[in-house]
């Protein structure tokens, strides 16, 4: 069984500042794997326990993140693949285009797996567009994978209901974090997965996906102010709690 | 590497530490996953089923342990002294059973030297180990022991004829008892009790090194230790800082954040310095001991400091916390937990003596 997992370097998001003005300082901001990510690496990681074979890590990333592959080599991943492209030169699209076309020059692969949408912009786009362009069947927000014979059966955890599909091999599948909790790897696992092999592909030698950054540009970001209330509520304990109950049920928060 | 475990640190064993100090909770779990993810293997040799990284990575994450709960620190911290013992003076067939094992934590161990009269002055232990057939047979008791009662193994020293001499102890032992865990000031999540042997038969192969010289033994072994406690005491004061900073851009008085403060902004500034030098003696220390030096001195300096600063980084906390840190554990533990580093593991009183002796001998 061959897994390719598909990684994304990203801002992290409990480090990112915004400054005066409401904008995100995104550059020069610390990175991390996106956290969505380690449950796709988890899953493909106890795939190959279970039924053998290789899990290959593929990002589009800057130089930085091959801190990200090697975070999934440490966690178990067999090898890992880097697609050299510095941050904001390419858009979904255009990422979705370099990781097809790197997965399709490696070859073979029985399952490609990502997770819902990245732990920064969750736009989740990129795991359908990877599909469609790697002509495969697409299965969404998957909460539970299990193998049948040549085909598998998955959970999808939908907004308000839960659907189970059952597609053929190969596909791509998108996991939400439910479907496990991922593993913190061993110091000596760390250690070694600075020797497992790890590939760089430079952008133009992916043939046209390389030269292809996409049409989407960033006009602007801004961080969203939440104001709290800060209600202060006074009186004695049965005062309060009756004045606590009343302003709970008029936000909506218990009905009334 | 460090920032792997400072991660795994922050998400599973710091949201816990209250639970420890208060009790509530063990932290055998823990300390088992900290174990299993090889923070006590990182110093050792390859060959003993260690990382082979350098004594300055194991100091800095013991930092990073101390940081999220120093009961845990300390207990490992110990446990790892006595694999420390086992590959400076133990033969090569203790060092290939125990210190795998040890290192790893799938056996717990102990270090026990101090007695009810006696500390840092090992000359003058009254444990006594006594030749019979081809056995030992140790008689006394030690005291303020670290793990006692849960460990597998326990290094013990005790005198023979030719004087103070190292020993490694079954904690299945006929003829060991312990006691109850001791009502602390800090440290509460580890377990510190007597360990008592009457008649208690130790095999002549457990026998560390040779006869008589337990006293040079302890002393070597020290110094490593005291260097780890210098780290665990900084990564207290860390957490007391980080705490304390947080509260003081919160907490408002005459209209504006305390943080806004000249006075409170010394001791910000103060707390940090403490601890950057603090940390940085610890890594200088290590660093000597790498390189091959005699680092007793260093390995001194560095706890008696960076114990010393903890405790009144600890105390400027609980001073921004005002009211609320007098009484919230979460506040005070820090100090109460950093109390003991500046006894245990050889006093400041102590390493003062020390550290003036070397230098005194370092000089023309």
């Amino acid at each position: 069984m061959r897994v390719a997992v598909c990684v994304k370097h990203a801002v992290d998001e409990t480090e990112l500042r915004i400054d005066q003005s409401g904008t995100p300082l995104v550059e020069g901001s610390p990175s991390k794997m996106s956290s969505f990510d380690k449950s796709a690496v988890e899953e493909a990681v106890r795939m190959r326990a279970a039924r053998g074979g290789e899990v290959t890590i593929f990002t589009v990333g800057s130089p930085d993140a091959k801190r990200t592959i090697k975070e999934a080599l440490a966690m178990g991943a067999d090898k890992g693949v880097h697609i050299l492209a510095e941050l904001g030169t390419v858009d979904t699209l255009g990422t979705a285009r370099l990781l097809a076309a790197a997965i399709k020059m490696a070859g073979g692969f029985d399952m490609v797996l990502c997770a819902e949408g990245s732990s920064d912009t969750y736009t989740g786009q990129v795991p359908p567009m990877l599909a469609e362009l790697l002509a495969l069947p697409f299965v969404g927000y998957a909460r539970k994978i299990e193998f049948k014979d040549h085909v598998v059966d998955v959970e999808q955890s939908l907004e308000e209901s839960v659907t189970s599909v059952e597609c053929a091999l190969p596909l791509v599948v998108s996991v939400v974090s439910e479907i496990n909790e991922p593993r913190y790897p061993t110091l000596i696992q760390i250690m070694q997965a600075s020797k497992k092999p790890l590939m760089d592909v430079p952008r133009d030698t992916l043939g046209p996906a390389g030269f292809s950054g996409g049409n989407v540009g960033v006009v602007s970001m801004s961080g969203k102010p939440m104001n709290r209330k800060h209600i202060m509520i006074e009186g004695t304990p049965d005062e309060a709690a009756k004045k606590l109950l009343d302003a709970l049920a008029s936000e909506g928060v218990i009905p009334k | 590497m460090l920032e792997a475990i400072s991660k795994y640190l922050d998400q599973k064993v710091a949201p816990a530490s209250p639970k420890f100090d208060a009790h509530e909770d063990s932290i055998a779990d823990a300390r088992r996953a900290l174990f299993e993810k090889g923070v006590t293997q990182i110093a050792y040799p390859a060959k003993y089923g260690g990382l082979g990284l350098p004594f300055g990575i194991y100091e800095l994450a013991m930092e990073l342990v101390g940081n999220a709960d120093a009961s845990i620190a300390l207990s490992m911290a110990i446990h790892n002294t006595v694999a420390e013992g086992l590959l400076q003076f133990g033969s090569e067939r203790l060092r290939q059973d125990l210190i795998p094992d040890i290192i790893s934590g799938k056996k717990l161990a102990s270090f026990s030297l101090t007695e009810p009269t006696s500390g840092s002055d090992a000359k003058a232990i009254s444990t006594k180990a006594k030749r019979v057939g081809s056995d030992y047979v140790l008689n006394g008791s030690k005291a303020f022991i670290t793990n006692a009662g849960e460990a597998d193994a326990y290094f013990v020293f005790a005198s023979t004829d030719k004087g103070p001499s190292a020993f490694i102890v079954d904690g299945r032992s006929p003829g060991i008892q312990f006691g109850g865990d001791l009502p602390k000031l800090g440290m509460r999540g580890s377990r510190t009790a007597e360990v008592k042997f009457t008649d208690c038969r130790v095999p002549r192969d457990m026998l560390v090194g040779e006869e008589g010289k337990g006293f040079e033994y302890a002393k070597s072994m020290l110094n490593g230790s005291r260097i780890v406690m210098g780290s665990i005491c900084v990564g207290i004061a860390q957490t007391a800082f980080a705490q304390a900073v947080a509260y003081s851009k919160q907490r408002r008085a005459f209209g504006s954040p305390i943080s806004e403060f000249q006075l409170t902004r010394e001791k910000i500034a103060d707390m940090k310095t403490g601890i950057s030098a603090g940390r940085l003696m610890c890594m200088h220390a290590a660093r000597v001991r790498e390189t091959g030096g005699d680092y007793a001195s260093e390995a001194s300096q560095a706890k008696v400091f960076a114990t010393e600063m903890s405790l009144k980084v600890c105390d400027s906390a609980i001073q921004l916390f005002g009211g609320h840190g007098y009484t919230t554990d979460d506040v005070h533990r820090h100090w109460r937990d950093a109390r003991l580093l500046t006894i245990g593991e050889g006093t400041s009183e102590v390493l003062r003596m020390l550290i003036a002796r070397k230098e005194l001998a370092r000089s023309l």
